[in-house]
């Protein structure tokens, strides 16, 4: 360790800085880091808790029926059925869940009308599929909206599927968090040592991307180890079923009627 | 000596709580100020508002008397430049260091200056000897030991000639020798007339080297702001940051 500082570091001017031409790595920095930002909150703690509500595996099978009823349908009184039934469930929303789903709903349902206005405008009959689209929207933004990531664990549990199943979709979604805020850090490292104009920004791309392969892949063994060391033998437990049986069944006879109805009216 | 950052009323919110709360501070060009407060307690948080990578939700940040918000910091002449004088070393220097080499890593912001590759050199080297790094020149960051990534992050920091360094946490995991190397390089590039902010949980190890302290509360704010000699004449608030 030298004693005494070089002289460069003893002088405070900041050197002129080279108008760049390559924006492309900051500009995209930013706007993943807002996207990585939203996505790797802790999303659970920053609402309003839904008690009291439909069970998660209820919701996915329900969720999941009326996307593929409405994909597969070209009845009309169907489509007012599923209306009615979203909105009923839109109205037990609470204020902040109810703005979030109408909102989603919107820009998505815009974009979509977007894409698909030529043919609006040469052809009447695809206003059909416009508001089968839209209400497909709604559903699977209720959905969205309304369930975190450990209900949907939850609800893959108590339909019975695989533990094998279960422990891919829980890792990937750890990882997938993971993953986001290691890119944030590391975006945010590259940012901070943006001085000038990069020669090479897609080499520190490059650099970006082998670092988090490396990354995950040491994070994956220390993380099954860890499970190993709290005694995780690849079984996860069942958690109760709900104590309201009543309100369960009143929504799988609701959706059976709709597919009944499908049945008879939908030939 | 001139003010070099100012907050006015700042306070942060991340989208589950408080992050900062009404924070108002001065910090002249050239001090040494240690930032301590326990776990939780904002010091993170203020550090990204200072070195721009967070902007604050309500309130002020001026730095050389430029307000430094959203607008400002959209601009990328202006972005570099400001980059350029405000130095961060992060808690977490894992994500810090994404180069194949030590000497790449310490070299990466220096290739985008007008520098001749002499000048890059001659930096790069001074850098990993001023940090006690030089052996390390050739290895890849990512396979580091933990103290040594952050002494390698500090060179690759220090290579930009920053007016301003921030240091969150910098002495965490090193040995007291080298604990002790860091504080006497941060002690002289203070005297060169750099401003040298640090967050640190360790009062006995700093409170010879920081000349002032900032102490945060769990409210996010500040409870304290004391130099150097006051504190020595009151032991039981030295004996109240000891804990901390
Ligand atoms: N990315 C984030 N998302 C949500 N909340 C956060 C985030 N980062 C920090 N917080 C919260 O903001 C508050 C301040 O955190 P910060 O990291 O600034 O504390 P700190 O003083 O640096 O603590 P430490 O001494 O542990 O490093 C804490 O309550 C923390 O939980
Ligand atoms: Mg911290």
């Amino acid at each position: 360790m030298s004693t005494k500082l070089p002289s460069w570091l003893t002088t405070n001017t900041p050197l002129p800085t080279a108008s760049s031409r390559h924006h492309f790595l900051e500009q995209n920095s930013h706007r993943l880091e807002g996207l990585l930002a939203r996505f790797s909150q802790a999303a659970e703690q920053a609402q309003p808790a839904l008690k009291h509500y439909l069970p998660p595996q209820i919701k996915l099978l329900t969720t999941f029926g009326s996307v593929l009823l409405l994909s597969l349908n070209q009845n009309l009184l169907l489509l007012w059925l599923i209306l009615l039934v979203d909105l009923g469930l839109l109205l037990t929303l609470p204020q902040f869940y109810l703005r979030r789903v109408l909102r989603q709903t919107l820009t998505t349902a815009a974009m979509a009308l977007l894409l698909i206005l030529p043919s609006l405008l040469l052809n009447a009959n695809v206003w059909l599929f416009a508001s089968k689209t839209a209400l497909i929207l709604l559903n699977l933004n209720y959905y969205r909206t309304t369930t975190t990531f450990s209900q949907v664990i939850q609800a893959l549990q108590q339909l019975h599927c695989p533990n094998g199943l279960i422990f891919v979709v829980d890792i990937t979604l750890t990882y997938l968090k993971m993953l986001g805020e290691f890119l944030l850090g590391f975006l945010q490292a590259v940012t901070l040592r943006t001085v000038g104009q990069t020669k090479h920004p897609y080499r520190t791309i490059g650099l970006l991307f082998g670092t988090l392969y490396l990354k995950t892949r040491d994070y994956a063994l220390a993380l099954y180890a860890a499970m190993e060391a709290r005694g995780f033998i690849g079984e996860y437990p069942r958690v109760p079923r709900t104590r309201k049986p009543w309100r369960d069944n009143l929504y799988i006879i609701l959706d059976l009627a709709i597919f009944g109805l499908l049945f008879l009216f939908g030939r | 000596m001139s003010v070099t950052l100012k907050l006015k009323q700042l306070s942060y919110d991340y989208p589950n709580g408080t992050g900062l709360a009404n924070i108002n501070l001065e910090i002249t060009a050239g001090e040494f100020v240690c930032f301590m407060g326990p776990n939780g307690s904002g010091k993170s948080t203020l550090f990204n508002i200072l070195s721009g990578l967070k902007v604050a939700t309500s309130g002020a940040y001026y730095f050389q008397q430029t307000q430094i918000d959203a607008s400002y910091l959209k601009k990328p002449q202006q972005r570099q430049r400001f980059h350029q004088q405000i130095g961060f070393v992060f808690q977490n220097s894992d994500v810090q260091l994404f180069n194949l080499t030590v000497a790449d890593e310490v070299a990466f912001g220096l290739r985008q200056l007008p520098l001749s590759p002499a000048e890059i050199t001659q930096r790069v080297n001074d850098c990993l000897e001023l940090t006690g790094c030089s052996q390390l020149r050739d290895r890849v960051p990512y396979h580091l030991s933990g103290g040594e990534k952050k002494r390698v992050a500090l060179a690759s920091v220090l290579a930009l000639n920053p007016s301003v360094l921030i240091l969150d946490e910098p002495l965490n995991g090193l040995t007291p020798a080298a604990q002790q190397e860091i504080r006497h390089l941060l002690t002289q590039l203070q005297q060169a007339g750099k401003t040298i902010l640090i967050a640190s949980h360790d009062y006995v190890q700093i409170k010879a080297t920081a000349q002032r302290f900032i102490v945060f509360n769990e409210a996010h704010q500040i409870a304290y702001d004391v130099d150097q000699a006051t504190l020595a004449a009151k032991p039981e608030l030295e004996a109240e940051l000891a804990l901390l």
